[in-house]
């Protein structure tokens, strides 16, 4: 034991070169050959280390890395568990149920659109303002009633546009969709959610309208604070953006206990719902 | 015996629910995510390695949770989790050599069974504060302006009024005395 006690001039030099790369935030790792006492010295400066106020609290960005991951693991687990045991249709809250009578204008497109697609035909154009190809729709009819959890649909536009559609009441369901609007040249010229209103929301500036619980909306997919685009998170019902954690509720909201408060909301988009169950959303003004 | 077991399978089911409901999962992974990330780094020292180990720990959790968790709770369970991925990780850096460091991490790394308690309910910074009471001043000081203010060795010489090779000594002999506290 009374070795323990002999201490070198290198021991202490040693240690303060550990403490010293651990204090400038290095990977650090104890000397290879210790007494049991001295590697327990190391331990403790780790401890001491890590009590450094702020520096052992996970960062924000990492955290919200890791809950996507998690999440993407989650839902993989629970789609091996479905597919042994095929759960039950989740009923939809406040789904409107298509009316017997359409007005004319919808009902040239009403069979298309009520085969859950939006897959245009020549008649399409009478139903909004906009001037789609149909063989440019990267968007195939789905045989599938629901489609996958993050499904994306893809809408290729040859003329400068306002409304355009982008999936209906039936494929919508409980899900987030993500669309990507191109111009004729495959520029990408918008990216985008729609989704159901978890809740009930009012704009305190009045610029946005009124939003009620399990109303479809729709939002710029693009992070408010650098562009990135921002991922739904089936689980979590939120937004988690990829580059810096940023994290936006099931409305494009910011939550005011998290990190990112000095970010915007996630602009809205108009929606229009129409009788049959498409879904359209009005390119914004730039 | 049978109530501590039926008990014991009614906490497994909710947390099992809880891993399949989404605003569960996610209360599950903010409650513990900085409690296991202090965890780590207080045993690693550096936000890279704290940073991939919390992870690894967390999917290993959600990947074996209905296999291999039996009746614990989650946290103590992402505890348990932690404990052989660091031990791990640390046997793996010490395999060769047969030093010290390899010898405390084959006796449990976390020293006797009792203090796992201790240690889910305790912040490595509650432990750090508990230890500095119980130092004599001279060492409290110097732990405190190294680690806890972050000061260089220059600037807690400075600050304490002692010289530089002194302070290297006393953060040397402070750590030794904290150590056998603990």
């Amino acid at each position: 034991m009374s070795g323990e006690d002999q201490e070198r001039f290198e021991d202490y030099l040693e240690l303060e070169h550990f403490a010293a790369e651990l204090q400038a935030g290095h990977v650090a790792y104890p000397p290879q050959e210790l007494t049991q006492a001295q590697a327990r010295v190391y331990l403790m400066a780790m401890l001491f280390h890590a009590a450094t106020p702020g520096v052992s609290e996970p960062d924000p960005e990492f955290a919200s890395r890791l809950q996507l991951r998690l999440e993407q693991e989650l839902q993989a687990l629970q789609q091996n568990q479905a597919r042994a045991e095929p759960a039950a249709p989740i009923p939809l809250p406040d789904t409107p149920k298509p009316k017997r009578r359409l007005p004319r204008r919808w009902l040239l497109v009403g069979g298309v659109s009520a085969a859950a697609s939006i897959a245009l035909t020549a008649g399409a154009t009478h139903m909004v303002d906009v001037a789609l190809h149909p063989p440019d729709v990267a968007f195939q009819p789905s045989r599938t009633p629901t489609p996958a959890p993050g499904s994306e649909v893809a809408i290729k536009v040859n003329s400068p546009m306002d409304w355009f559609p982008v999936t209906t009441v039936a494929q919508l369901s409980n899900q987030a969709i993500k669309f990507r609007v191109e111009d004729q040249h495959g520029t990408l010229s918008l990216t985008g959610y729609v989704l159901r209103s978890e809740e009930d929301f009012i704009d305190p500036a009045g610029k946005d309208l009124p939003i009620k619980k399990g109303e479809i909306i729709a939002m710029s997919a693009a992070c408010t604070h650098k562009g990135c685009i921002v991922e739904w998170s089936d689980l979590s019902r939120q937004f988690l953006c990829p580059c810096h954690g940023g994290i936006f509720n099931g409305i494009g909201g910011i939550d005011n206990n998290k990190s990112s408060l000095y970010l915007k909301r996630l602009p809205l988009l108009e929606v229009q719902v129409a009788a049959d169950g498409q879904i359209n959303v009005r390119m914004p003004d730039k | 015996m049978s109530t501590l077991r039926e008990n014991n399978e009614e906490a497994h089911l909710a947390s099992e629910q809880a891993m399949a409901n989404p605003q569960d999962f996610q209360t599950l992974y903010q409650e513990n995510l900085n409690l296991i990330y202090r965890y780590v780094y207080s045993k690693v020292g550096n936000r890279e390695e704290a940073e991939d180990l919390t992870s690894q720990i967390f999917i290993k959790a959600v990947r074996s949770v209905h296999t291999e968790r039996g009746a614990l709770s989650v946290q103590k369970w992402l505890f348990q989790v932690a404990r052989t991925t660091i031990a791990d990780f640390w046997r793996a850096r010490y395999r060769i050599a047969t030093s010290s460091l390899e010898a405390l991490l084959d006796s449990g790394w976390e020293g006797p069974v009792q203090s796992e308690a201790v240690e889910i309910n305790t912040s490595p910074a509650e432990r750090v504060q508990r230890l500095l009471q119980a130092l004599p001043e001279h060492y409290r000081e110097v732990l405190n302006c190294r680690f806890l203010l972050n000061l260089s060795i220059r600037e807690t010489a400075h600050h304490l009024g002692l010289s530089e090779a002194n302070v290297k000594v006393l953060q040397f002999r402070a750590l030794r005395r904290a150590a056998d506290l603990d």
